[in-house]
């Protein structure tokens, strides 16, 4: 693409960064490191000066407790089964929050029509939303999943809601004097202006998401890392509490970096 | 046969909050010939914009008719490029065409002389270069009616001129059917067959006006600005002008 006409002597294509600025400056991953080394080292003094080591264990102590867990198997089991809720509550918030923000940023009738339900539901604290799935769907697989659903689709909906009603005029416009096709229109025109928002929500979704299975995986299923956590609350285990805590958000960066910042670059890539 | 003809006997915006319903155009005739360029020019305001957005079907007619060739290709040089900026040059162009036609692409880019950056993505374009995309777009559908708003607006005066002339060798060669809004009186006599002038409230056509230049003539300012300063004398452009026409 863009590439293929890239050399030295094009005035319109900015010089490499060099490699100093690319490991240390704001998008390097140098500084970072030292901040999460500091963080630890921050932790090991605390717990040092705490010296209650099951108040508050020290890093290495966790670190092999999180080793055993994973060693056990345990750990996997349970990373995995909250995994898979995480997933299957985030493909379907982001499905009915997308459709129903497109509609409403399109559609000033749906907008005025689903706007009081938007405050709603955006005003509905999560735990009542789990409370009443367990009370209303019974303690199952499927309640669970609505529940955590139910607390992401009004933002999703919202952040949709506002790509539509930023889909630029003019280029429609354009593509209707052209009479160009609607399925270009949709590929070609529409989807790369709601980008930004999708990922936006697709982002904080998923942040939000993983927080929620947990407090489900607490109050009604018997297995995921909520489950864990509240079984080490009343064994008061903090060792097992960060271990577990410590692997989830290891993953949850993991699709962070491996998954949606290489996607957002690539869909930023046209900007200057 | 001719490319367009259009009748608008009335043509009104509703009330629009504060604003009064108004009628803002009134017996516009327009038609234009088979390679023929007829250019509208009129003082801000008047309906220019709103003439070009009903004949590419943007803007309804009010009481009005439109008769064109059936499946006519029709292509619109905004006054803005109105490009898709997360798309390269040629993608931009593809849009319009589909993707069978990479030969007329790559013609049209050589054309207005931006074949070099097909594969550039358009945010990376000036503006100049812009203008020339929007009007390789343009030609690119191989139109049988090309529209075009103010294409050159905004550009400093060396640039406009030279893609002014560019436009005038495209018109010649392709011999289309053009319909074109300017404030600028030179580029409508340079360019154009006949001048339309757009005025009065509600408007109407009040001035038809032949050019009647030799093409070598439309290359020479000085010629064109002679014939303007004719067309001036009898006072067919009486209306006022914005500052940087």
């Amino acid at each position: 693409m863009a590439s293929a006409t890239r050399t030295a002597a094009d005035p319109l294509t900015p010089s490499p960064a060099r490699p100093q600025v690319a490991r240390f400056g704001a998008g390097g991953w140098v500084l970072p490191l030292v901040s999460l080394a500091l963080l630890v080292l921050v932790w090991a003094l605390a717990a040092w000066i705490a010296a209650a080591p099951r108040l508050l264990p020290p890093p290495a102590d966790v670190a092999l407790r999180l080793a055993r867990e994973a060693v056990d198997g345990e750990l996997f089991y349970h990373l995995g089964v909250t995994l898979l809720r995480v997933v299957a509550s985030f493909a379907i918030a982001m499905t009915l929050g997308a459709g129903a923000g497109l509609l409403m940023g399109r559609v000033p009738l749906a907008d005025a029509l689903g706007t009081p339900w938007l405050l709603f539901f955006l005003n509905l604290p999560a735990l009542v939303v789990i409370v009443l799935c367990y009370l209303w769907i019974g303690l199952t697989e499927t309640a669970a999943i609505a529940a955590v659903a139910l607390n992401k689709i009004p933002n999703v909906a919202v952040t949709l809601r506002e790509g539509a009603k930023a889909l630029d005029p003019d280029l429609m416009a354009m593509a209707k004097a052209f009479r160009v096709p609607h399925r270009r229109v949709l590929a070609h025109i529409v989807l790369p202006q709601l980008w930004p928002y999708a990922i936006g929500a697709a982002r904080s979704g998923l942040a939000l998401i993983w927080k929620i299975v947990l407090v489900v995986e607490l109050l009604g299923r018997s297995n995921g890392v909520g489950f864990q956590i509240a079984l080490f609350f009343q064994l008061f285990d903090v060792e097992g509490i960060l271990a577990y805590a410590l692997a989830f958000i290891v993953i949850v960066q993991a699709i962070e970096w491996a998954l949606l910042q290489p996607l957002e670059r690539r869909m930023n890539r046209w900007r200057r | 046969m001719a490319a367009l003809n259009l009748a608008i006997a009335c043509k009104g915006f509703p009330a629009l909050g504060v604003m009064p319903s108004r009628t803002i155009m009134a017996d516009v005739a327009l038609a234009v010939g088979s390679g023929e360029t007829v250019a509208v020019v009129g003082p801000s305001g008047v309906g220019k914009t709103t003439l070009l957005n009903m004949v590419a079907g943007l803007e309804s007619l009010g009481e009005g008719r439109i008769e064109t060739a059936p499946n006519l290709r029709l292509a619109y040089v905004f006054q803005e490029p109105r490009l898709l900026l997360w798309r390269t040059v040629g993608d931009n162009l593809r849009l319009v065409t589909g993707d069978a036609a990479a030969g007329r692409i790559d013609r049209a880019l050589r054309e207005v002389g931006l074949d070099s950056v097909r594969d550039l993505y358009a945010s990376r374009l000036s503006l100049g270069m812009a203008r020339r995309a929007s009007l390789a777009r343009a030609l690119v559908v191989e139109p049988d009616l090309l529209l075009l708003d103010e294409p050159f607006a905004s550009l400093d005066e060396r640039t406009a001129r030279r893609l002014r002339l560019l436009l005038l060798d495209l018109l010649e060669r392709r011999s289309l059917s053009t319909l074109f809004v300017t404030h600028h009186l030179d580029e409508a006599v340079m360019l154009a067959d006949r001048v339309l002038v757009l005025n009065g409230a509600p408007a109407t056509i009040v001035h038809a006006v032949e050019t009647d230049l030799a093409p070598e003539a439309r290359r020479d300012s000085a010629k064109v600005a002679a014939r303007r300063q004719a067309i001036a004398r009898t006072g067919a452009f009486d209306f006022p002008l914005p500052e940087d026409a």
